[in-house]
This record gives structure tokens, C-alpha cells and sequence, in this order.
């Protein structure tokens, strides 16, 4: 029993060390030999950062076993770059790579798309009607964009006419440059919005209204410009120090901020944006340019499955339903989630996977020798808050709103050149690390 | 230990997508200072020490004041001091580099020269 596995070495403290050091603990820990030998099918749907680091991290361990991706999508993006796509700083190709070059070699990919997952059964079904049996299930498949949410909203017009959205593709993060761009230099109504719903990076629409601004500076539209963001939420960031920073340099620059405001509709062609405030009344405005965020929710094949929430504040957005520290399934523990799938408070970003990554497949690995999950996460998120071309501010925290810096002699609450040069510069190759599993 | 660990593998990922530069530099250096070792004389020369040296100063003032800048910043954003850590430590680094490239090629050109 202990030669099988030896829990002592396993802390909550190692698996949030990351990268090799966390890869050697878990392989060591367990009987690599029995592992390796293990003939089972882990079945990992959706080929996000997520999917392909835990493929990269499973293919090393499970020699006899079988890793099958599922996701039709051959083309890589990487998501943490759309914000500076949007402003101009970076061309569209520096965010697209393909996922074959990222995917292992020695893992099946089956390139459909999950339609249904049955848990019950252990199988998932294709939107191609083929149906594949699995031992182990890791629900990968990130989030979706209700974009139909938004009454007149078609996301082909996003780039023109002042729509704009960073959130939908890279295509449409540099047609939003396009109009973004134009708005910098003639000035006019400018609105940026945030939906109710839990999102995809929550700190890129802030970041996207602190560099239009630097924008509007550089290009001349500031003087002509009125600048304005309506969160359906109540706050801009969910850590309240930081909420006050970003909404005294919002006032700071002229801005008006309203809560509990969600945008409804827009009619793209008049260029007229409907919201409804606090009290429940629609009202209408003019604008030149309009920044969606999107509502978002889990796909539907999770959303519509017995995987998803069926109570509490993640119910309504069909969000996986997992333990959010063991980031196992509530009722399937052959299922892990992991990603911005996973119905767990804060965290849906690159950092959060690359955090969780570890985490999932040592309890994972677990789970298939039949012991108890070793590791735990903290909900650990980060977000690289871009305040002006050239600065930013690094902001680690956990489920608990816990600042979590990985580096302690960095003060979160100061903006650095050394946090630009990590976001601009570092980010992305430590991403393709953690694609890799190394990180 | 995790910064330490994340730092290794941003620096790694950073070298990887720069492989052709950096594979230039380091066959290039390797290269120049084999030929340069090789030639009659010490390789370590005063004079040229010297030289290589006020050559990575004016390099090192040089990178300080243009780093922000090429890096889509600029001095006045410099407000905190890990920046200016991190702007010593990158032009430091970066100019040591270069001196690396410098020294043989001094040291080739003094071997070159006709004995008077």
C-alpha cells in the first residue's frame, strides 16, 4: 500500500508550487510503474490551454493508457493576448498557433465536437452521432458567448459602425482596433460594458477601458470624448481595494460609472445602445463607441447534461459541477473539470489553469489508482491589470480575495514596468510552457 | 520556490521563442572567442579590457535610457524600484552579452595588425 502511494509527501503547498517541481512530486508519489500500466481511457473534452496541458500531462504518465482529445478546433488561441490585439499593440497572428503542434503525439484526437455527455454511461457522443466510451472523463470545454443574449446584436458587425467586443474571436478583436481606433482620434460617447454573468477574464474589460483611454490620449480624441462604463454588477473588480483604484482613475478621467446596469440591446446601424438600470427601467443612448462583453455560460452540451449545476449561483449558467478545491465532479467522481468551465467562484483565466492543471490530473491520477485525491486548490487567479501602455499591475489572489503574489517582494498594489514587460513579453512563452505541462 | 520555478520556465519559454537569436549569439560568441583564443599572444589583453569595458558603460547608459521605450514604455513610467532593478538588471545583461561579442572581435583586430 504505501510503495502504491505515499500521501505524506503530497501538501497542498507543493501542488500550488507549479510546473516540474509539482510533476516530479506527483510522479514520484505514486508507483509510476503501476500508473504507466494501467490500461485506462481518459477522455478529455475541449483543446484549450486546459485540454492540452493535462494531455501533455497524462500522455508522459499513462504509457499503457489511452488519451483521447475531443474538439474540432485546429487553430490555437491565445486568449491573454486579445486585449492588446483590441488596442493595437499586437498583430492578430502573435495570438493564433495551431493545436497540433501542442498536442502530443501519442494522444487520439478526434476532431468533432462533444454534443452530449452521459455520464451515467461513461460516454460522451460527437455532433457527428459517434459515441466514445471512457474510464475517465476531464470536461475541458471552456465557455460559451451568449452574444444573442444582446437583442439586435449581430457579432458581424462587430469592428464597425464603433462596435466593438474582445471577447468574441482574434478576428474580432482587430476589427474592434478598427473601430476603437477611429473612436481615439474623433472622440464622441464611449461605452464599456460588463454583463451579470461570471466571465472569461473578468480584468480584460477594465484593461480594455484603461488603454482606449490611453489611446483617446495618444491620438488626440480626449478633449472630444465622453468616456462611460456600465457594469451590470455591482463593482468593477472583486477585490475592493482594487475596485476603488480602478474607479478613482475611471473619475479621475472624466467617466461616469453605473452599477447594476446591463446593456440589452443595440441597434448597430442607428448606433443606439439599450440598458436597464437598477430599477428595472430601459432607457436609450447614443454612442460612438460600444464595448460588449458578452453574457457567458458553460456550452450547452455541458449546460444540458447531469454534469452541470442544478442549484445554487452556477446553476443558471449550467457551469460543471465540481468540488472546487479537488475540482472533481460532485456526483461523477470519474469527471474533473478544469477551466472556465468549472462552476467555482473567481478564476476564469489563463493563471487559473495553469494553476489548477497540477491539481486536476494528481487527483486524477489518484482517482485511477484508487486513492484518496492528494491535492487542493486555492482558487488561485491572476490578473496583469494594464492601467496604460507601458505599466500595469500584477494582482494574484485566491477563492478567499487573498492576495497570492508569487513574487512577495512585487507590491500588487503599485504599478510596474516589470508587470508590462512580464505581460507583454514573458506571459505568452510561459503560456506555451504550460501547454507543454511544464509549468 | 515557485517564483523560482516559474521564473526558469519564463525565461526558458522566452529563450524558445527566440531560439534563432539566441543560437546566433551563443554559436557567434563560442566562435569568436575560440579564434581569438587561438591567436599568438595572451588573450587577455589591459588596453583592450579597458577598451571592451568604457564600450559596455556607454552600452549599459545607452540600454537604460531607450530599454522603456523598446519596450512600448517609457522612463517616466519607471515609478517603482523593482523597475529600476529589472532596468539594471536587463541592460546589465544585455550589455555584457555584447561585450562578449566585442572583446575577441578587439583582440582579433589587435592580432591582425602588422608587428611594428
Amino acid at each position: 500500500m504505501t510503495k502504491l502511494y505515499k500521501t505524506s509527501d503530497i501538501t497542498r503547498r507543493k501542488f500550488l508550487l507549479g510546473g516540474a517541481a509539482t510533476l516530479a512530486a506527483m510522479t514520484t508519489s505514486f508507483n509510476a510503474q503501476a500508473l504507466k500500466n494501467t490500461p485506462v481511457h481518459v477522455v478529455i473534452a475541449g483543446s484549450g490551454s486546459a485540454g492540452i496541458s493535462i494531455a501533455n500531462r497524462l500522455a508522459r504518465v499513462l504509457k499503457k493508457g489511452r488519451v483521447t482529445v475531443i474538439d474540432r478546433k485546429e487553430t490555437h488561441y491565445y486568449w491573454p493576448g486579445l486585449t492588446l490585439v483590441a488596442t493595437g499593440a499586437w498583430p492578430k497572428s502573435k495570438v493564433l498557433g495551431q493545436n497540433a503542434d501542442y498536442l502530443p503525439s501519442n494522444v487520439d484526437w478526434i476532431k468533432e465536437m462533444v454534443a452530449e455527455f452521459d455520464p451515467d454511461n461513461k460516454q460522451v457522443v460527437t455532433d457527428t452521432g459517434r459515441a466514445v466510451n471512457y474510464d475517465y472523463l476531464v470536461v475541458a470545454t471552456g465557455v460559451e458567448y451568449n452574444y444573442h443574449a444582446i437583442e439586435g446584436l449581430d457579432t458581424d458587425a462587430i469592428g464597425h459602425n464603433g462596435l466593438a467586443s474582445v471577447y468574441h474571436s482574434p478576428d474580432a478583436a482587430e476589427r474592434s482596433w478598427d473601430a476603437i481606433k477611429k473612436y481615439s482620434e474623433q472622440g464622441g460617447n464611449g461605452f464599456f460594458t460588463l454583463p451579470s454573468t461570471p466571465i472569461r477574464c473578468a480584468g480584460a474589460p477594465l484593461k480594455m477601458t484603461f488603454l482606449t483611454l490611453d489611446r483617446l490620449q495618444q491620438n488626440g480624441g480626449f478633449a472630444k470624448a465622453k468616456m462611460n462604463f456600465y457594469s451590470a454588477t455591482n463593482n468593477l473588480f472583486g477585490l475592493p481595494w482594487f475596485n476603488q483604484f480602478i474607479l478613482d482613475r475611471y473619475h479621475d478621467a472624466g467617466m461616469t460609472v453605473k452599477f447594476r446596469t446591463e446593456l440589452k440591446a443595440v441597434d448597430t446601424d442607428k448606433r443606439i445602445a439599450t440598458f436597464v438600470d437598477a430599477d428595472g427601467e430601459r432607457f436609450e443612448t447614443d454612442y460612438d463607441l460600444l464595448h460588449i462583453v458578452p453574457p457567458m455560460r458553460a456550452s450547452a452540451p455541458v449546460r444540458n447534461s447531469k454534469l452541470a449545476w442544478r442549484e445554487g449561483n452556477m446553476a443558471s449558467g449550467g457551469w460543471l459541477a465540481v468540488d472546487k478545491e479537488t475540482l472533481q465532479h460532485i456526483n461523477y467522481p470519474e469527471v474533473f473539470g478544469c477551466g472556465d468551465v468549472n462552476g467555482t467562484p473567481r478564476g476564469k483565466t489563463a493563471a487559473t489553469v495553469k494553476m489548477s492543471v497540477p491539481i486536476v490530473v494528481a487527483n486524477l491520477l489518484a482517482t485511477i489508482a484508487g486513492q484518496e485525491l492528494p491535492a487542493s486548490f486555492n482558487g488561485y487567479t491572476s490578473c496583469p491589470l494594464l492601467t496604460k501602455f507601458g505599466a500595469a499591475m500584477l494582482i494574484e489572489f485566491d477563492y478567499n480575495g487573498d492576495l497570492t503574489p508569487t513574487y512577495p517582494f512585487i507590491d500588487p498594489h503599485k504599478e510596474s514596468w516589470l508587470a508590462w514587460v512580464m505581460k507583454e513579453q514573458l506571459l505568452k512563452p510561459t503560456y506555451l510552457q504550460m501547454l507543454k505541462g511544464n509549468v | 520556490m515557485s517564483e523560482l520555478n516559474l521564473t526558469f520556465f519564463m525565461l526558458l519559454g522566452y529563450a524558445q521563442a527566440h531560439w534563432f537569436v539566441v543560437l546566433l549569439f551563443v554559436f557567434g560568441a563560442a566562435g569568436l572567442n575560440y579564434t581569438a583564443w587561438v591567436q599568438k599572444g595572451a588573450f587577455f589583453n589591459r588596453d583592450l579590457l579597458k577598451q571592451t569595458a568604457i564600450g559596455f558603460g556607454g552600452l549599459f547608459v545607452f540600454l537604460c535610457l531607450t530599454l522603456p521605450a523598446m519596450t512600448g514604455s517609457s522612463l517616466a513610467m519607471l515609478g517603482y524600484w523593482v523597475d529600476w532593478m529589472l532596468l539594471i538588471v536587463m541592460a546589465g545583461g544585455y550589455a555584457f552579452a555584447i561585450s562578449l561579442w566585442v572583446y575577441p572581435i578587439l583582440r582579433l583586430r589587435e592580432s591582425l595588425k602588422p608587428a611594428d
